[in-house]
């Protein structure tokens, strides 16, 4: 479906974008995960047409985008980052106006405007202006306006970016049916590791314009290690506890946190009981399993957090 | 009272920080000033503001007799036109494109006969279209034509009937001479109020100007920056003043003495700057500043009523603007009051402005005594006063 | 084309319900026009000023002509005595005409009279000297003297015009009595009275243009030129908030998103001069001449102010500084054009500067069509215009694609 190969942009003397190249097959979900400033919009800019690679190919559904541009932003669908509608307007007329700039008219604008504010659950407030609406609901019609063509490919530019966590839950979940449902193939790009990890079934890690980790979540999360992380909250945890943990086999390492002993397993099935046998007399508080997860992995491989 | 200045420094730092705001506080005027009071006005000299405006004419003479030739130059003499010989109306017609002259002063064939006959020759004045600056041309060719018709007359009555044409000339050109040996003629003079040194001559073009475009600014300024505090509400630092222990009493005041500030600072960089370039003297400081201080407080006072009246601080600027603007055409900024009709003054002098520029010209002309000036800064306080105290209202009770 | 026209009809419709705008837009230059007409237009044409206070100081002592020595008193008794003060005050100062403009107090003593001006009480003191007649009499030169207030030029000029007509009148006596005799004067006067020149205003037109409407052309096209940089900053706030490129990443086209822009400014400068023309033609019942012709010109100079509203896009990056100075070239394109001042006043160098702002083209068209002059005046105006907006147009587009 989306081909990218070899991309590379300059801006000046400044490489933003080196060498990235990945593949999304049809009705695929895939993540593009990376810190502020990585590269992401960069990367997105040029496959939907508005920058111009400086060297590097782009296929979309089959189309050269970079030949013919047009051809391939009418199977393409774009939340940008920025909430790009017009505030004075209505929801109902600022879909109206998107709709005719990717070509619909009439009956079928009408229908298909209905359409996408049904995914978005915003038929009711359709004819209000944006400029009343909450952040979350401006970020919903904003998807919406990139549904109106029926495009085969959605790419979304951070689009949970400042909003309440229902409006978010809301958005996560349309994506995820749009994908599951209607198999849509979806680009995501994000420094929200949970919503990766909830949506994709492949990702990307982008760091300082070079892709360091592509793959299945699965493949990914594993390059931090194939340890799983189990905590153990205890009101005062001591050397001495730690000690005692260590003994347990299959542990691989015990370190302590403020109220909690981190230990590493390779093996959650096979180290859980002894471990809270040996910690029987410990006064455990709680017990929290982490599976190995991006931000771990992010952790690993570049020493910094995805998060600033 | 520390709170208060702090805040007010604040207002003070932000505004000034902003070059929007520089270029609408001074470069806006000064350019203005330099454009109205200076540049079309040819220098703006006391000399030439005395005297008036001059009008560029055209004079088409078909006659070219002597009578004509004479009228010809003595509108060349007169110090409020220039003329340019024009030799045919289709001349003319391209001088009123090329708005090089506002009107043409056409004198007919058979004009000297005429007049000798004791007929009435039409000399016509043609305005230039769109033009209406014959009403300044109209009354000076309209004593200049009779006052030739006249001599020319004399001239014939004093020489023997069936005289040749020489001989009536000689005597024109000796009552000419004699004209001048007797002629009454109107002198003015201008009065100054005390012996202080001061402006003399007229109100200058750039002194009416600079006085005009800097209240007018300075009130705009003013006038808007009230309603700061619908910036301030929009953006959450005027709710989170309001949860800081000090008191509203205090918040208040140190915006009202951005405001004052502000407009106070305002005013005096625009006073020394029309003073540097424009050579405008504004007269004695004391004065001065304590009218610059009233317009100041009249228009903050009602920059505060309107904020309480209005949403966003968008609709306080658009509205500001338009008000600020009308009422200085009103009230005389932008051209002399005096000059309009009796109800226009009467709803002028309902406008701060022309209290304020009455002021300001007691002050620049007759040596701003204070019984001169005590009128317009009651009026302005008095302005300041309501509306200050109705904007007031409006904050507390938020 | 069709895209081309949907992004300039939202351009309209978001402007339309844009308060501000519109306030500043529309409702600013209708007041304006409004205010400037009434104040000016009663100046202009020569409307009722309101009377003002002038004093009169008559020192003139009453003369009668020279005579030869020896003169019998019985005969010295019999000569008439000439009292040109009082004729002054009487015959001219107080004729209909003049009570309805001045009104006249006298003082006998010069310096209470001056002290009235001083004290702002009187705009100026008329003083005619004690020899006055005497000199007029002799065949010396003599003058009236006017004291008047600085601050207060432009009447104290007209009550100098009013003297004027009266010193005229007295030099041309003094001037006749000198060379045909004194006694003939009387005669002299009488017969000349009815023979004099007439003096007929007429206009190039064939209407004279009203200040109204001339304020109503030149304010309209002031306030056109601050839509195009209104327009300008709109633009640039679409870029600032992501729509504009949002518009580049559907398949419509760079030049189709540019020309939809452009004639979005077109078609809103346009409207607007088609509200403020109706609007000036409803409230204040301005003609604007031959409606074909008006609209012809308005349409080429909304084209011209579109351009201008698209290069200042092209060229400006930040919507603030283009907000900022929609006031401020606003007023001095209208200034440098001779639209609130006029123009052959100023000196020559301005004068050509004058000719390159497009208020200039757009204000001589409109007054030549409100004097009634004929279409054949049109051609050139839009011919400059038209290519004003083409250029600049040009250039904005230029800019803004490589953006």
């Amino acid at each position: 479906m989306l081909q990218v190969k070899n991309l590379v942009k300059r801006f000046g003397d400044k490489e933003a974008v080196r060498n990235v190249s990945f593949t999304v097959e049809r009705g695929e979900s895939f993540g593009l995960l990376g810190p502020n400033g990585a590269g992401k919009s960069t990367t997105i800019s040029m496959i939907c047409g508005l920058l111009v690679p400086c060297e590097g190919e782009i296929t979309v559904a089959g189309i050269d985008a970079r030949k013919n541009t047009t051809t391939a932003k009418r199977v393409m669908g774009v939340v940008p980052q920025d909430i790009a509608l017009y505030p004075t307007l209505s929801a109902r007329e600022n879909l109206g106006f998107w709709g005719a700039m990717y070509g619909l008219s009439g009956k079928e604008l009408a229908v298909r405007v209905d359409e996408a504010l049904e995914i978005v659950s915003l038929k009711d407030r359709a004819k209000d202006r944006i400029d009343t609406y909450s952040g979350g609901m401006k970020r919903r019609i904003n998807i919406a306006a990139s549904l109106l063509h029926h495009p085969e490919l959605l790419i979304m530019d951070e689009p949970t970016v400042g909003i309440d966590p229902q409006s978010r839950n809301n958005i996560l979940e349309t994506v995820r049916t749009l994908n599951q449902e209607r198999k849509l193939t979806v680009v995501y790009t994000s420094h929200y590791m949970e919503e990766v990890e909830y949506l994709c079934n492949r990702v990307g890690i982008i760091d300082h314009g070079r892709l360091i980790a592509l793959g299945t979540l699965d493949e990914v999360r594993r390059l931090a290690g194939e340890d799983t992380t189990i905590r153990l909250k205890a009101a005062r945890p001591s050397e001495q506890m730690a000690a005692a943990l260590r003994t347990v086999p299959g542990v691989r390492t015990v370190r302590i946190e403020e109220g909690a002993l981190v230990v590493t397993v390779p093996s959650t099935a096979e180290t859980l009981a002894p471990l809270m046998v040996a910690a029987g007399s410990f006064k455990i508080q709680g017990v929290e399993i982490e599976e190995p997860n991006l931000e771990a992995v992010f952790l690993h491989l570049t020493g910094r957090a995805l998060r600033d | 009272m520390h709170k208060a200045l702090t805040i007010a420094l604040l207002q003070l730092k932000t505004t000034f920080k902003s070059k929007g705001s520089i270029v609408t506080m001074f470069a806006m005027p000064l350019l203005l000033t330099l454009i109205f009071g200076v540049l079309t006005q040819g220098g703006g000299t006391d000399q030439t503001a005395s005297k008036g405006a001059v009008f560029p004419v055209a004079v088409l003479d078909y006659d070219d007799s002597f009578a004509s030739r004479r009228l010809t130059e003595m509108l060349k003499a007169e110090e409020n036109l220039t003329v340019r010989i024009a030799a045919s109306e289709a001349e003319i017609n391209k001088l009123f494109a090329d708005v090089k002259v506002t009107a043409a002063v056409i004198i007919p064939q058979d004009f000297q006969k005429q007049i000798a006959a004791g007929e009435s020759p039409e000399v016509k004045l043609l305005s230039a279209p769109g033009g209406n600056d014959y009403q300044g041309v109209a009354p000076i060719v309209r004593w200049q034509v009779p006052r030739l018709a006249r001599d020319y007359q004399l001239a014939l009555r004093s020489v023997a009937d069936g005289s040749d044409s020489a001989a009536v000339e000689a005597a024109y050109a000796k009552i000419s001479a004699e004209r001048q040996k007797v002629s009454t003629t109107v002198v003015t003079h201008q009065v100054t109020r005390n012996a202080v040194k001061q402006q003399t001559g007229n109100l200058t073009a750039a002194s009416h100007a600079s006085v005009g475009f800097t209240v007018t600014f300075v009130m705009m300024q003013v006038f808007m920056m009230s309603g700061v505090i619908l910036i301030e509400r929009k953006q959450g630092t005027w709710g989170r003043l309001l949860t800081s222990p000090s008191s509203r009493v205090t918040i208040i005041s140190g915006y009202l003495m951005s405001f004052f500030l502000t407009g106070m600072v305002q005013f005096a960089i625009l006073v020394f700057a029309t003073r540097f370039f424009f050579h405008v003297n504004w007269g004695p400081l004391l004065p001065l500043f304590t009218m610059g201080a009233a317009t100041v407080l009249s228009a903050s006072g009602m920059g505060l009523f309107l904020a309480g009246l209005v949403k966003t601080f968008e609709q306080q600027i658009s509205i500001g603007i338009l008000f600020i603007n009308a009422t200085a055409m009103l009230g005389g900024a932008y051209w002399d009051i005096a000059m309009v009709g009796k109800t226009m003054q009467r709803i002028g002098y309902l406008t701060p402005q022309a209290w304020a520029i009455d002021g300001f010209k007691e002050i620049m002309l007759r040596g701003g005594s204070w019984d001169g000036i005590v009128l317009p800064l009651a009026v302005l306080l008095c302005i300041t006063l309501v509306f200050m105290t109705g904007g007031l209202l409006r904050v507390r009770y938020e | 084309m069709r895209k081309v026209l949907i992004i300039a009809w939202c351009a309209l419709t978001r402007l339309a319900r844009d308060k501000k705008a519109l306030i500043i837009l529309l409702l600013m230059p209708m007041v304006l026009i409004g205010i400037l007409g009434a104040a000016i237009g009663n100046m202009m044409d020569g409307g009722g000023l309101q009377a003002f206070p002038v004093v009169v100081v008559n020192a003139d002592q009453p003369a009668k002509m020279a005579l030869p020595p020896g003169t019998p008193p019985e005969v010295a008794d019999k000569l008439p005595v000439t009292d040109l003060g009082k004729m002054f005050i009487n015959d001219i100062l107080g004729s209909q005409q003049v009570k309805e403009i001045l009104e006249v107090t006298t003082e006998t003593d010069l310096a209470a009279a001056k002290d009235l001006v001083t004290a702002g009480k009187a705009v100026c003191a008329l003083y005619v000297p004690p020899t006055f007649s005497a000199d007029v009499l002799g065949g010396k030169a003599s003058a009236v003297e006017i004291y008047g207030d600085p601050g207060d030029p432009t009447r104290t000029q007209l009550v100098a015009q009013i003297a004027r007509s009266f010193t005229e009148e007295v030099t041309t006596a003094s001037l006749a009595a000198q060379v045909i005799g004194p006694d003939q004067v009387q005669q002299f006067l009488h017969e000349t009275e009815e023979q004099l020149p007439n003096v007929t205003v007429t206009t190039a037109g064939t209407k004279r243009v009203k200040a109204i409407q001339y304020y109503s052309a030149a304010m309209a096209i002031m306030f056109m030129v601050m839509t195009a940089f209104s327009r300008a900053k709109d633009i640039l706030q679409e870029r600032h908030d992501g729509t504009l490129a949002r518009i580049l990443v559907s398949p419509t086209s760079k030049a189709q998103m540019i020309m939809g822009q452009i004639l979005g400014n077109m078609a809103i400068v346009l409207a607007q001069f088609g509200i403020l023309m109706i609007g000036t033609k409803l409230l204040y019942q301005v003609s604007w001449g031959n409606w074909a012709a008006s609209i012809t010109l308005g349409t080429a100079f909304a084209l011209a102010a579109a351009g201008i509203g698209t290069a200042a896009a092209g060229i400006f990056d930040d919507p603030r500084t283009a907000d900022a100075l929609t006031g401020v070239i606003g007023m001095i394109f209208a200034a440098l054009s001779g639209s609130m001042f006029p123009i052959y006043l100023f000196p020559e160098g301005l004068k050509l500067v004058a000719k390159f702002v497009p208020n200039y083209w757009a204000l001589q068209g409109f007054l030549d069509q409100m004097s009634g002059l004929g279409l054949s005046y049109l051609w050139l105006p839009v011919a400059i215009l038209g290519t004003i907006g083409l250029v600049t147009g040009g250039v904005g587009a230029w800019r803004l694609a490589s953006k």
